[in-house]
């Protein structure tokens, strides 16, 4: 504090023209606020944050308070550890109180996993997932190549006439993208053979492999574990537009009661269901598989719709069904037309020379596919855990995660960009590499 | 009999002074940066409160081992990993999404410190400065209240 401050009651006060200063280094809150009087013989001040100037004239006609703010941005990365060790803090005042639940409610491990009686058929299913991780990683080595040797380094001219006609967006949405046209197609085309190929290979290697499997497999899955965490965070924290449509952040606490509803419904289901005759437990089996199935209904309706709907001449729904139409009406992709999102209109093509192009045929398809995906999902979660109830809430979680906002609005969805387009096949390709019926 | 197999726990009590600490330290970490870390300086009062907790929450969890370590190694050894991964999906869904990393408080010791001067630039020998002080030292008002402080504008 410099020059001539006068401190009164909890004011500092300057006055006239004389040299008056006040020099403070430290911390500063995210919004710091400075308090002034302002008043009819209100001088000038000159705040400097961090150096930068700004000039505020506390003259005013009446007497009030006069707020000068200033916004710090903390990183994201600095409030990381401290919820870290809030979730950890929580995690362990949780932990007693989860095993004591689980105690009274008398579940055991048998209830939640597969059991596992032969040592042997133990060490295979370890190889086989070994040889999974390996082949997911080679798999994206693989895509990271392609994408090095092939991304556009140039963008070809736009066809800005073509673009104007059909849409009412900026041309630079629709910028060319070759090289990842390709990447897509060769991924597309490639990835099942190269999955199998190193899947056979890795499975034919470790059975050769005489050391601790158990170590490697250890350290495999941790590290598999680790990036998938480690994604899942970059995903939360660079897709919040997408976030924002899930129910999951916009209600949680209606989140958690969904998770306490089902996690109550498991332990009553093991401990109660569980001593009943078998012909009621496969009742109940087919009634989770039958609340899954509903689920799929559910989400083959919001797909279906005709003409009526508004939405059908908005961006996303255009720029999804164009060029279905123009290969319909002859064009041919890649020749005299371009797609967007590949050449899935070569692959529709002859079911809609069949039945007949329309909205409503096109969506009623689109959300046929749309199920399939779904029940694959539901299958694949059903036959790979023993517990019904477990698959039913995992298969529930991405139904609800992904489409329906609480409380439940069939609002219907003209987006078809992810699924089924991104999640048809890979949804598929779970049973090639699991071995699982169907 | 996985069941039967000897914890961590069971192991010797050094071992249990160890797992006391590790146990004791995110909590006491949690508890000074959500409930005892001032807004904007580091208060040594309250870091010595916070070894103080660190301190009483070792001995407590190591008396709390060694009260009921029979009754954790009964505890089939698979059982004791799902729990502890329940526990952390729902600490991770309660910190995550009910919490949230919006509300979450700054950790003060790899902030960055900042500089503000604040000069009188009158130019009529009438004119007053007068700058709201709240604390001995002259201090920036703590607002996280960002609705009243718009209120409060002119």
């Amino acid at each position: 504090m410099d020059g001539s401050w006068t401190r009164v009651e909890s004011s500092l006060i300057a006055q006239g023209t004389q040299k008056a200063s006040l020099h403070y280094e430290g911390w500063l809150v995210e919004k710091s606020m400075l308090i002034f009087q302002a008043q009819p013989n209100g001088g000038r001040v000159n705040i400097y944050w961090d150096g930068q100037l700004e000039q505020v004239s506390l003259l005013s006609s009446q007497s009030s308070k006069k707020f000068v703010t200033k916004t710090y941005k903390i990183p994201i990365s600095n409030r990381l550890p401290v919820l870290i060790m809030g979730i950890l803090t929580i995690a362990i005042a949780l932990f007693p109180l989860i095993l004591q639940l689980a105690k009274i409610n008398n579940l055991a491990t048998r209830s939640f996993m597969v059991p596992v009686e032969k040592p042997m058929r133990w060490e295979k299913i370890m190889r086989r997932t070994i040889a999974s991780i390996l082949t997911i990683a080679v798999c994206i080595i693989f895509i990271g190549l392609i994408i090095l040797l092939f991304s556009t380094k140039e963008a070809p001219p736009l066809d800005v006439i073509s673009i104007t006609k059909k849409f009412n967006y900026s041309v630079n949405y629709f910028k060319p993208e070759p090289g990842e046209h390709l990447i897509y197609t060769i991924s597309t085309v490639a990835l099942p053979f190269l999955c199998t190929g190193f899947y056979l290979l890795f499975t034919r290697l470790l059975s050769r492999f005489k050391g601790n499997i158990k170590i490697v497999h250890l350290l495999l899955t941790l590290t598999a574990t680790g990036c998938v965490c480690l994604l899942t965070v970059a995903g939360l924290s660079n897709a919040k537009m997408y976030m924002a449509a899930s129910s999951l952040v916009l209600k949680p606490y209606l989140t958690l009661a969904f998770c306490a509803v089902i996690f109550a419904a498991i332990v009553v289901s093991t401990k109660f269901i569980g001593c009943k005759r078998p012909s009621v437990n496969l009742l109940f089996d087919y009634v989770y598989f039958l609340a899954g199935i509903v689920l799929v209904v559910l989400l083959i309706m919001e797909t279906t719709f005709n003409e009526s709907e508004p939405f059908i001449y908005k961006g996303h729904f255009i720029a999804y069904f164009d060029s279905v139409v123009q290969v319909y009406l002859g064009k041919t992709l890649l020749v005299n037309d371009s797609a967007q999102y590949g050449l899935y209109a070569l692959l529709l093509k002859p079911i809609f020379q069949l039945i007949g192009l329309s909205v409503f045929n096109f969506t009623l398809v689109i959300s046929i596919l749309k199920g399939l995906a779904f029940m694959n999902m539901l299958s694949l979660l059903r036959f790979a855990t023993k517990n019904r109830w477990i698959a039913f809430t995992g298969f529930a979680a991405i139904v609800f995660y992904l489409r329906f906002p609480i409380p439940l609005d069939l609002i219907k969805d003209p987006y078809f960009q992810y699924t089924p387009h991104r999640l048809f096949f890979p949804r598929r390709f779970y049973f090639f590499v699991l071995d699982l019926p169907l | 009999m996985a069941g039967n197999k000897k914890h961590i726990f069971m192991r010797g009590s050094w071992k249990n002074l160890i797992i006391s600490f590790l146990l004791s330290t995110p909590i006491t970490a949690a508890v000074y940066f959500w409930f005892l870390q001032p807004a904007n300086f580091i208060s040594n009062r309250y870091i010595a409160a916070a070894i103080l907790l660190w301190i009483v929450l070792t001995a407590g969890i190591f008396c709390v081992l060694r009260r009921i370590k029979q009754r954790i190694a009964s505890i089939d050894q698979k059982f004791f990993v799902i729990t502890m991964l329940l526990s952390i999906i729902t600490a991770f869904l309660l910190g995550y999404f009910v919490i949230g990393i919006e509300n979450t408080p700054y950790n003060l010791f790899i902030l960055p410190k900042h500089s503000l001067v604040i000069e009188n630039t009158s130019e009529n020998e009438d004119d007053v400065i007068e700058l709201f002080t709240y604390t001995r030292v002259w201090q920036v008002k703590v607002s996280q209240n960002l609705s009243w402080m718009e209120a409060g504008r002119e």
